[in-house]
């Protein structure tokens, strides 16, 4: 029973989580999108939960959705123009996207629909935070370590692009 | 060094570097320029003299370079001569000089002194190179050059709108004839294989008569039509009386017209092939000598008269070669040469001295101008044909020629001679005789100074004695000395009787016309003068202009046809390219979405192609 | 283990990704550009969470790879954000159709 309810929830999730991704990219007023993208986040965390990756599903709410959306809110009041409008040619760019994603979308969903997805090795546990722990400090930690050289990097860009010019 | 001076073709030499010196140094020059013109005239007449004298004791002098060769084809140029190109350069350089000292008096106050000067040298060049070459490229080479000597000096005051025109018509009457003159001697060196004028009578006779070689005749004889105005080319010399008097005196009267008539004597074995040729030349040569001597009568200018009455005469010439007589044409011509430039120059006299040449406001110079009268008189009679002066003797050479050729001919050129002893006499009466009341200028005409009397009296004494060599008196030794031809039965009485009642009834018609008969039958005679007239200048002049007109358009025609199609097809790759770019350019409008989106779909298009469905 | 197909997980990243690349593709505003860039990055680290499901014993490539894939996110954000202030402050906007200093 609970798990109807459980199997229920992922897919009202998804389809939630499908509607607010149109909308982010639909909206003309660009902090609703930036809201619906916010909203897009959460639900994609629910999904890992429901997916067995607790500590990813930390990590996206603190990082992605606190981090990530507070920058990407805060830049868009700093920048102000909220409205967006639609130019004609803008219109054939539109027109000629959404024919062009609805295409792509019919041929990966024809790959994904027609490949036998190999099934789990039976019975097999889903990977705990202490294997995700054990990983990333063995096998993955040289790309940890760049990463971390590759954030610190971004930071000091970050800091020279958007620096005021000094008269 | 003594050699190089004497070669036959140092003629042209000498005029030739006068008029390079008095092209480049003619500011500094000024006056002196006709000083090195007629010095170098002179030195041409002086070798041409020594020339002659080693001709006749030598016999013939020939010499050629190879002008063009490639590999079997080989064409060649030179100097040809013989007793008539060096009698002929004798003639022109004694003529030349004469003209050039004349010149240097009428000219005097004109500005543009030394650009006459260096033009009239070049043309004495062209003409004794014209004259020495002995072959048919060197002589269309000078032939062209004294084209554009005679547009250069008949549109000489190009400032008078009148002359402009008459040396652009005179330019392209004979470039026409060059025209035709080039394609005859084209299908002549094609199909003799040279253009050598000794060569021709062997290549001709080996040959025969063809209609090829007809055709080439009749076109050579469309070339000397032009250059020497006969019927219809005739348009452009009476309007080239717009150009200075020396000019008309040199160009017109006594060496370039002169020069068709040369080159009928040149080339007439190839125009003796064919009777019909011949019978053409004759037509043509005497219809336009009876035409333009009843013109000559109704002009009411001096100079328009003599231009007319130099068309009669070459009419006359060109009919004599028709009639199968050359050295009877050559000898005229060089009669012709010395009684028509003294005819020019006393017109020119007139002119600097009462400053008109209008018939109706002249008359009575004869007191005041004593000696241009006198010699004005004798050209007059030697035109006239009056024995014993030199136009008698060459002009029965014509007459015997025409007598022996077709009674008919006869007949019109004995009309001809009437009517040249008619107007000629004529002239010399208006003029110098009868009243001075007539208008102020010619009240207070006083004689011309010495540089322009004493080559007139010079001439006067060759308009009257260089026929002797020609006559009887001396055995025909001038035309046994040219050696080119029969010349004609000149002991028949009928000839000679019928030229001297020619002469004379002009003669006593012309003192009548201007005393008792005066403007008798004026008024009858108008309606038919007129007719004449329209008939034959103005009809001509239509014609050609109609011609020219439709070449004008033939050329627009032409060009339109170049600049579409032609033009349009080198350039419709180019246009093509041009459209397709500006169509594809649209592609790089710099929106970052645009591209983003051509790589999306670049993306999917690899998708698609590498899924296996 | 849910009794959710494999299929129907990996359908739901395709529509993400979809919406996020008509977003790229469509946005004038660069800041909706890069929201739209958040939301493909966000669908391909769900795919390697979904293939982390079906993954050998021990083993959580998937789940570190989709870690490692929000950082990098964060960063690309970051970078990018700071150059969209700059272009802002010099260009005094951020229309994307106004940057057009290469057309032809």
């Amino acid at each position: 029973m609970l798990e109807l309810i459980a199997v229920k929830g992922i897919y009202i999730l998804m389809v939630f989580a499908a509607a607010a991704a149109f909308a982010s990219s639909l909206l003309p007023n660009l902090f609703h999108g930036a809201l619906a993208l916010a909203a897009v986040l959460l639900a994609v965390a629910g999904l890992y939960l429901s997916l067995g990756a607790e500590f990813l599903a930390m990590v996206q709410i603190l990082v992605y959705v606190g981090a990530v959306m507070t920058l990407v809110i805060y830049a868009v009041m700093l920048t102000g123009r909220l409205e967006e409008t639609v130019t004609p040619s803008g219109r054939i760019q539109r027109a000629a996207a959404g024919v062009s994603c609805a295409i792509f979308f019919v041929l990966v969903c024809g790959v994904l629909l027609s490949t036998n997805w190999p099934a789990a090795p039976g019975g097999n546990p889903l990977p705990s935070v202490k294997d995700l722990g054990i990983d990333l400090m063995k096998r993955h930690v040289f790309p940890f370590e760049v990463l971390g050289i590759l954030l610190f990097a971004v930071l000091i860009g970050a800091l020279a692009a958007a620096r005021r010019e000094k008269s | 060094m003594v050699t190089l001076l004497l070669h036959p073709l140092s003629p042209a030499a000498f005029p030739l570097a006068a008029a390079a010196l008095n092209f480049i140094f003619g500011k500094q020059l000024k006056a002196k320029t006709a000083w090195i013109s007629s010095a170098a005239s002179l030195m041409s007449f002086a070798v041409s003299i020594f020339l002659l004298t080693r001709t006749a004791a030598h016999g013939v002098m020939q010499g050629s370079i190879i002008w063009l060769e490639a590999g079997n084809f080989k064409i060649t140029s030179g100097f040809l001569l013989d007793p008539l190109s060096a009698s002929f350069l004798a003639v022109v350089s004694l003529v030349g000089m004469l003209i050039q000292i004349y010149a240097a008096g009428s000219m005097k106050d004109d500005p543009e002194f030394t650009r006459f000067y260096s033009t009239l040298s070049l043309f004495m060049a062209a003409m004794t190179a014209l004259i020495a070459a002995d072959g048919l490229l060197l002589f269309f080479m000078a032939w062209e050059i004294m084209g554009l000597c005679s547009f250069l000096l008949i549109g000489f005051w190009f400032q008078k709108e009148a002359a402009a025109k008459a040396a652009h018509k005179a330019f392209l009457a004979t470039r026409l004839g060059d025209l035709c003159l080039l394609l005859g001697l084209l299908m002549l060196s094609s199909s003799l294989g040279t253009l050598q004028f000794t060569a021709l009578s062997e290549k001709a006779a080996a040959l025969g008569a063809s209609a090829w070689l007809s055709a080439a005749a009749l076109l050579i004889f469309a070339g000397a039509a032009g250059k020497s105005a006969q019927f219809p080319f005739h348009i452009w010399l009476p309007d080239a009386m717009e150009g200075p008097t020396p000019v008309s005196a040199l160009i017109h009267a006594a060496t370039m017209v002169a020069a068709g008539i040369y080159l009928l004597i040149r080339t007439f074995p190839v125009l003796a092939l064919d009777a019909r040729v011949l019978s053409v030349i004759a037509a043509v040569g005497t219809f336009t000598a009876v035409l333009t001597a009843l013109l000559a009568l109704r002009s009411q200018e001096i100079k328009k008269t003599l231009a007319f009455s130099t068309l009669s005469q070459l009419g006359m010439m060109a009919a004599c070669i028709g009639f199968s007589n050359p050295g009877a044409a050559f000898f005229h011509l060089v009669t012709h040469a010395f009684f028509k430039a003294l005819l020019f120059m006393g017109a020119g006299n007139v002119l600097h001295a009462c400053g008109t040449q209008n018939l109706g406001r002249l008359g009575g110079l004869g007191r005041p101008m004593k000696l241009t009268s006198g010699a004005f008189l004798v050209g007059s009679l030697a035109l006239a044909g009056l024995p014993p002066l030199s136009g008698f003797w060459s002009k029965e050479g014509i007459l015997a020629a025409a007598h022996g050729y077709s009674p008919f001919y006869f007949g019109a050129l004995l009309l001809t001679s009437f009517l040249t002893a008619l107007y000629s006499a004529r002239l010399y009466l208006q003029i110098f005789e009868g009243s001075a009341s007539r208008s102020a200028d010619a009240e207070t005409a006083r004689e011309c100074p010495k540089s322009m009397t004493i080559p007139l009296l010079t001439l006067g004494v060759l308009a009257a004695a260089a026929g002797i060599p020609g006559s009887p008196w001396m055995g025909y030794f001038f035309q046994t000395f040219i050696g080119i031809s029969p010349h004609g039965d000149p002991a028949s009485y009928a000839v000679l009787a019928g030229s001297l009642i020619a002469c004379a009834l002009g003669l006593a018609g012309a003192w009548l016309s201007a005393g008792p008969w005066r403007g008798l039958g004026l008024k009858e005679t108008a309606g038919a003068g007129r007719f004449l007239e329209k008939a034959g200048m103005e009809l001509p002049n239509s014609a050609a202009r109609l011609f020219a007109s439709g070449l004008k358009t033939a050329g627009r025609a032409a060009a339109c046809t170049d600049r579409l199609l032609l033009d349009g097809a080198v350039m419709l790759p180019g246009v093509l390219l041009q459209l397709a770019a500006a169509g594809f350019r649209k592609i790089q409008s710099g929106f970052i979405l645009h591209y983003l989106l051509a790589a999306f779909a670049a993306v999917i298009g690899l998708l698609a192609a590498g899924m296996n469905f | 283990m849910t009794p959710v197909p494999e299929s129907h997980y990996l359908i739901f990243s395709l529509i993400l990704f979809s919406a996020g690349i008509f977003g790229a593709l469509t946005r004038r505003n660069a800041l909706g550009v890069l929201i739209a860039l958040e939301l493909m990055l966000n669908a391909v680290a769900l795919n390697f969470v979904i293939f982390s499901r079906t993954a050998p014993e021990g083993s959580a490539s998937g789940q570190v790879s989709a870690f490692f894939i929000i950082a990098l996110a964060a960063a690309g954000a970051a970078a990018g954000l700071a150059i969209v202030l700059a272009v802002y402050r010099s260009r005094k906007s951020i229309q994307t159709d106004d940057t057009n200093l290469l057309k032809w």
